[in-house]
């Protein structure tokens, strides 16, 4: 396939919903505003509680999205008993941690909504997979699930706050602060020794599933296994057991997601790039039946455009100067020619060059002459 | 697979003893003792690339991704609160953040406590669980002063020794919380280059224990 060089994410974007659109999948198309009370009472599920809001011409104040999950599972909550595939992609507003500025970022993602059963969760598995592949030719795709985490916590006794606590050290693979919290809290050497192992595990399904299968000492637990058990039978079969891992280390909180959650990285970002999971206890928040399910996941492409993976950059493959005595037709001859190719060609007379060009020629009234390239 | 693993280090008597580490657990890179002002060293044989950086800026060269692992002490790391892994305890550079006041002085418990300190997020965390009311006086150095002036009711610094206090007639009233050297790693290197950063892990968990041992003869 010929290399293009404007708009790698916009191709990613469109290869996604191709892929999505394959499955299944029905694009969702969202209104730019929610009502601020909306995001206000499910502000613990967003990843940060700042949204911009304005009044609107009635008074109400109103909110720029700065998420779609929420919104899909509002509106399909409406929906009784109905199983509902829907893929998105919307530019969301979100504050950036680090820059404490507001930033407009295009999101791609899908959501399995209704009865989620080993089916569904192996099907948003492998596009999860199929779609790092899109990203990226070298791709990982990590999976922790819930239920062994906070069902291996709350065993635990610690409360709440504590148990936020160890989380996050199990988030960071921060064994020495795991040990430090189980001292203070006067836990048992084995509860140390579970949280520790829980929190640096990783690796393939095949090589840390026998080792997690010693961790279940609650029911909650067992279960948990015992879904990632069949996962793992089902991604040998579709040939993708290798490709993805194992890592308890990945959480989320407790009070939305509880089945599988994962995480997705791409080599050259420095930052998972995908993340998604089993987020039930959302959808139940929103009055849907108990026996209905959810997961999805989200992927920020707007680390594509920060990190995109090109040793050079160009602003044309071809630029074509020409003097004063260039035939015209022949000029427009030849660009039509290139563009057809799928090549960009840059016209201009003269020779400054303003702009980089893989190649340049030169068109005079003798003809097409090559006067350097930047390989 | 060996690949180079890039490794941020924080300039300066830290950044000195954490060397001496790597290299005692394999992974040396001669060049760096040359007497020079380059930032970067690399070295070929055991695969590691160096860089110095600010103390506080080994967070943000990790979380970026530019460096594959660093080191840094806690103060910084919860100052910040970066996104990454903290896979071991160097058990170096040991001190402790604290509240110091005046000696002997009174805190009166019904006024607003104005807290002078380098640190604003570590001081609001730990009065916020307190459920204390406090002024921050963000200051950028010589903390000590401001109490003595009357500036400042208490501080919140890192002690470690304590001579600086007891040398301005400060005293410690509570301990915050314990700091040393931590080693960290970016999330996405740990994943793709996992098996050369727990190597680099192993050996450097097992000098550290070896240490310990040798500590408590």
């Amino acid at each position: 396939m010929q290399e293009m060089i404007f708009g790698k994410t916009e191709q990613t974007i469109n290869q996604l919903r191709e892929l999505y659109k394959h499955y299944g999948y029905k694009k969702y198309k969202m209104s730019r505003f929610e009502t601020y009370d909306f995001y206000l009472d499910n502000r613990d599920f967003l990843l940060s509680e700042h949204v911009i809001t304005f009044t609107d011409t009635r008074g109400k104040l109103m909110a720029l999205k700065p998420d779609v999950t929420l919104s899909i599972v509002k509106n399909a909550a409406g929906e009784k008993n109905k199983q509902q595939k829907y893929f998105y992609n919307e530019n969301v507003f979100r504050m950036i941690d680090s820059t404490h500025e507001f930033k407009e970022i295009m999101q791609v993602g899908l959501e399995y909504i209704g009865h989620v059963d080993l089916y569904a969760t192996c099907e948003v598995l492998m596009l999860a997979q199929k779609s790092l592949q899109v990203i990226g030719l070298n791709s990982i795709l990590d999976v922790s699930h819930m239920g062994l985490v906070s069902g291996i916590l709350k065993a635990t006794g610690l409360s709440y706050a504590s148990q936020k606590q160890m989380l996050k050290y199990i988030g960071q693979k921060n064994v020495h602060e795991i040990r430090a919290l189980c001292t203070a809290e006067g836990l048992t050497e084995e509860t140390d020794l579970l949280l520790e192992k829980l929190a640096t595990l990783y690796g393939p399904f095949a090589k840390v599933l026998p080792q997690v299968k010693k961790m279940a000492i609650t029911s909650c637990a067992k279960q948990a296994i015992i879904e990632l058990e069949q996962i793992y039978q089902m991604l040998q079969i579709i040939g993708l057991a290798d490709q993805v891992n194992l890592d308890f280390s990945i959480t989320n909180d407790m009070r939305y997601y509880n089945g599988i959650i994962f995480q997705g990285y791409v080599q050259g970002i420095p930052k998972s790039i995908l993340s998604g999971g089993r987020y039930d206890k959302l959808l139940h928040k929103f009055g849907k039946n108990n026996k209905m399910g959810a997961i999805g996941f989200a992927i920020y492409t707007d680390l594509l455009d920060s990190y995109e993976v090109s040793s050079k950059q160009y602003d044309a493959d071809i630029i074509i100067c020409y003097d004063r005595e260039a035939s015209i037709p022949t000029l427009l001859q030849l660009v039509q020619q290139y563009a057809d190719q799928g090549l960009t060609v840059w016209a201009q007379q003269g020779e400054d060059q303003e702009i980089r060009a893989k190649k340049v020629l030169k068109l005079t009234k003798e003809g097409l002459m090559n006067i350097g390239s930047n390989d | 697979m060996d690949q180079m693993i890039n490794i941020a280090l924080p300039k300066g008597r830290l950044g000195d003893k954490v060397y001496a580490m790597f290299e005692q657990a394999g992974y040396g890179c001669p060049s760096i003792h040359e007497n020079n002002r380059k930032l970067v060293f690399e070295d070929k044989k055991n695969n590691v690339r160096y860089f110095w950086v600010k103390p506080s800026d080994v967070a943000i060269y990790v979380e970026q991704g530019t460096a594959d692992v660093g080191v840094i002490g806690k103060d910084i790391l919860l100052e910040y609160a970066a996104d990454v892994y903290e896979l071991l305890d160097l058990e170096i550079g040991k001190c402790r953040f604290s509240v110091a006041a005046k000696k002997g002085a009174w805190i009166d418990p019904e006024k607003t406590l104005r807290v002078a300190t380098k640190f604003p997020n570590i001081a609001r965390t730990f009065f916020d669980r307190k459920n204390r009311e406090i002024e921050i006086i963000k200051l950028n150095g010589s903390v000590e002063l401001a109490p003595i002036l009357g500036m400042s009711h208490v501080i919140v610094d890192i002690v470690e020794t304590g001579t600086t206090l007891r040398e301005n007639n400060l005293e410690v009233l509570e301990n915050i919380v314990e700091i040393s050297a931590r080693l960290i790693a970016n999330k996405a290197s740990f994943k793709f280059k996992n098996q050369d950063i727990e190597r680099m892990r192993k050996s450097l968990a097992a000098l550290v224990a070896q240490r310990r041992e040798e500590a408590n003869k």
